[in-house]
């Protein structure tokens, strides 16, 4: 009687899960075990998949582009999350000090960019930045003032990354920014009062010693939600760069973009590379929060 | 009844909901625009459940699309009545979506009976065989077939076949700022493709122009598009004398070489600017550079343009007068009915006609695709209001096709990098085309 109770408890509280694995499996689970299935295939959408074995990946390991779309990715993560994160945390420590007049007001002005699409950011951006053949805003106000606006869009291609992250920070530092304030307004203020009489004076020494280390859930949340938003970004690359000046932005998910339809299975290969690489960074990211866990 | 029991149940039932709503009652993802009303000057007799239904999937721009189902359609459907087009505008030109589309069982009411598309795609189609036997339609229908420009029934052509039809085509030529041109001294180059300048008079045209019109260049080299600066490179190769026999021109030739070193010439001494987007003819309305390569697409700003006075001349020739054929083609897919094949085919002929390609090319800004239609008193006429449209006309014949094997594109991004590792990067042009033509003869198969 009571293992029957037990068994009906159980499929009361699997019926309530089931409907959402039902949804996870179908539109999460199926494509990534398909594109997984894909990689090991030679396949264009049309006719039946015929199946190369490592073929696939054995192309995109050979293939200088498939490395440098590697290292562009990784260009782009190492500038995209630190400044999006920065900016965040400085905007969130901004809005956070009491005493501010309009306060909610320039959360609400910081969180704004976040709720534009990346298409049209990046086509304001491009707008402003261009520098060739013809000159946007920036690079015209630059030139006014005898400073020269590099051409991120042809000759000076370092400046392509840069561009784009310039973008991509605008953008979702308000993301950054809404987060960092829910964890600051989670910090006990018992802990800076004990630091005053510890003898922390100054802002800086409440903010390394207190805030710093007290935000590092945070820190580590949006480490890891804004790498995986970073290295699968599509949209500003596509609007802004289409993956140029040779080749300069191409990142991985621009790489694989590149191959669709015709070779779906190279494409997919890249996928599941850039699949893994998340996982992968992701664990790592787990490995050294649990470590700094002990730092506090 | 419990409430746990309540609650099982009710999630059983979404469950069902949510499967059954995902497996069945999938109505077309096809639109009819509200402007196809000639359906209803059909005969009342004939409900559309006894029509033969054929999908056209394509992606024509709203105001020619508007032109197509109000001006062009009734007149299909009288001569038709049993057959009923649905338009299926997809917004952007994604082959994958036709193949999606096509993927579909033959018999699926949402499959694509006829698609708008470039003819790239054809060896996909073939090579998937979801095609129907055009050749075969266009060899029993000789008239219409000997009607089509020689070069976009080659355009059309794969392993020796015709595959679709020509709908619309168009090429890139040069738009001149005329102003720039005399204020330079420089005589305005022939529309006629045989007799206009030579690419030594292109270069020295170039320079005399930049030189004479401060904060002006006179030309413009496009980068970082890879289709695009692909594409045009066509027409260089071509008229360098490159060869094309093979389908994709060989990069490491005398002809690509020499292609490359004249636009590289002309960026290296300043007398050319770079841009990306090269269909974006921006910078030549703003008056920043005198001369660029752009076609007839945008003949709705073109013909209303009075900022400074110009004109289209073709690509200047070199070994022979040549130019790159694009355009859009009518796919025919195979049917599930012999009555939704020939309402296709019926579309493809009607498609074909004069009264068509006038109308249809006028509105839209492309070319048409037959030469009666070319010819026509009418088109003569539209040419006449419109002298610049003539640069692109006078060379279609004189046009080269991109080869339409499912490797193109790929080889295509492959050609764009050595492009930009040379205009952008100042690669050593020799080195770096021959490892692309390594790089090419790896793509294909």
């Amino acid at each position: 009687m009571i293992m029957l109770r037990k068994f009906r408890t159980t499929l009361v509280g699997y019926s309530f899960i089931f409907p959402a694995i039902v949804l996870v499996a179908i539109f999460l689970l199926y494509p990534i075990g398909f594109v997984i299935y894909i990689s090991f295939h030679k396949w264009g959408i049309l006719g039946t998949p015929e199946f190369v074995g490592l073929k696939n990946y054995v192309t995109i390991f050979h293939d200088p582009r498939f490395w440098r779309a590697v290292l562009n990715t990784g260009y782009y993560m190492v500038l995209a999350v630190p400044a999006q994160i920065g900016l965040g945390l400085l905007l969130a420590m901004l809005v956070n000090r009491k005493g501010i007049a309009g306060r909610s007001l320039f959360r609400t002005i910081y969180f704004i960019p976040l709720s534009i699409s990346f298409v049209a950011a990046g086509i304001i951006f491009q707008w402003i930045l261009t520098a060739t053949p013809i000159e946007g805003f920036a690079s015209h106000l630059f030139g006014q003032i005898g400073i020269p606006f590099p051409k991120w869009e042809t000759s000076d291609s370092n400046w392509a990354m840069v561009a784009i992250a310039l973008m991509n920070t605008w953008k979702s530092a308000g993301y950054a920014m809404v987060i960092y304030l829910a964890g600051l307004q989670g910090i006990n203020r018992d802990y800076y009062e004990a630091a005053a009489i510890d003898g922390a004076r100054s802002e800086w020494h409440l903010f390394r010693y207190i805030t710093w280390p007290l935000l590092a859930p945070t820190t580590f949340l949006l480490v890891i939600s804004t790498v995986i938003f970073t290295v699968r970004g599509f949209e500003p690359i596509f609007v802004m760069t289409q993956g140029g000046p040779a080749g300069a932005t191409t990142t991985l998910v621009y790489y694989l973009y590149e191959r669709f339809p015709n070779t779906m299975g190279v494409s997919s290969a890249a996928a599941t590379f850039l699949l893994v690489a998340i996982l992968l960074l992701t664990l790592a990211q787990f490995l050294a929060s649990r470590r700094a866990e002990s730092y506090y | 009844m419990s409430k746990r029991k309540l609650a099982m149940l009710t999630n059983i039932l979404l469950l069902l909901v949510l499967v059954l709503a995902a497996c069945g009652g999938a109505k077309p993802a096809t639109e009819k625009p509200a402007a196809e009303e000639p359906a209803a000057e059909e005969p009342a007799a004939e409900s559309p459940a006894e029509k033969a239904v054929i999908n056209l999937w394509h992606t024509i721009p709203p105001e020619t699309e508007e032109f197509l189902v109000n001006d062009l359609m009734p007149k299909y459907y009288e001569q038709n009545p049993s057959c009923e087009i649905v338009f299926n505008n997809l917004g952007i030109e994604d082959p994958a979506l036709i193949r999606t589309g096509l993927a579909l069982p033959i018999d699926d009411p949402t499959r694509p009976h006829l698609w708008w598309m470039a003819s790239s795609e054809t060896g996909a189609y073939v090579e998937a065989d979801v095609l129907a036997d055009v050749d075969g339609w266009l060899n029993a229908n000789p008239d219409i077939k000997s009607n089509i420009i020689p070069a976009l029934l080659e355009l059309s052509s794969y392993e020796g076949k015709v595959r679709s039809l020509p709908w619309m085509t168009n090429n890139t030529a040069m738009w001149i700022n005329t102003d720039a041109f005399d204020a330079a001294g420089v005589a305005i180059p022939s529309q006629n493709p045989e007799e206009t300048w030579t690419w030594e008079e292109f270069s020295d045209a170039i320079q005399k122009v930049t030189d004479a019109n401060d904060g002006m260049a006179g030309f413009l080299v496009t980068v970082n598009q890879a289709g695009w600066d692909f594409w045009t490179f066509h027409a260089w190769y071509a008229a360098a004398g490159g060869d094309l026999s093979a389908g994709i021109p060989d990069v490491a030739s005398d002809a690509a070489i020499r292609t490359v070193q004249l636009q590289k010439d002309l960026l290296a001494n300043g007398y050319a600017i770079t841009g990306t987007e090269g269909w974006d003819a921006a910078a030549w309305y703003a008056g920043e550079v005198a001369v660029v390569a752009n076609g007839p697409w945008n003949f709705p700003t073109l013909s209303t343009f009075t900022d400074f006075n110009f004109t289209v001349v073709p690509y200047p020739r070199d070994v022979i007068p040549a130019t790159n054929l694009g355009g859009n083609q009518l796919f025919i897919g195979k049917t599930p009915t012999a009555e939704q094949e020939a309402c296709a085919f019926a579309f493809g002929e009607y498609m074909l006609t004069d009264e068509f390609q006038i109308a249809f090319q006028k509105q839209s800004g492309n070319l048409p695709v037959t030469t009666s239609a070319a010819n026509s008193e009418e088109y003569q006429a539209h040419l006449a209001d419109y002298p610049f449209l003539a640069g692109f006309v006078n060379q279609t014949p004189f046009g080269v096709a991109r080869y339409p094997i499912p490797e193109y594109t790929d080889i295509s991004n492959a050609f764009s990098l050595a492009w930009d590792d040379v205009m952008l990067n100042d690669a050593d042009i020799v080195e770096r085309f021959n490892a692309l033509k390594t790089e090419i003869d790896g793509i294909l198969p």
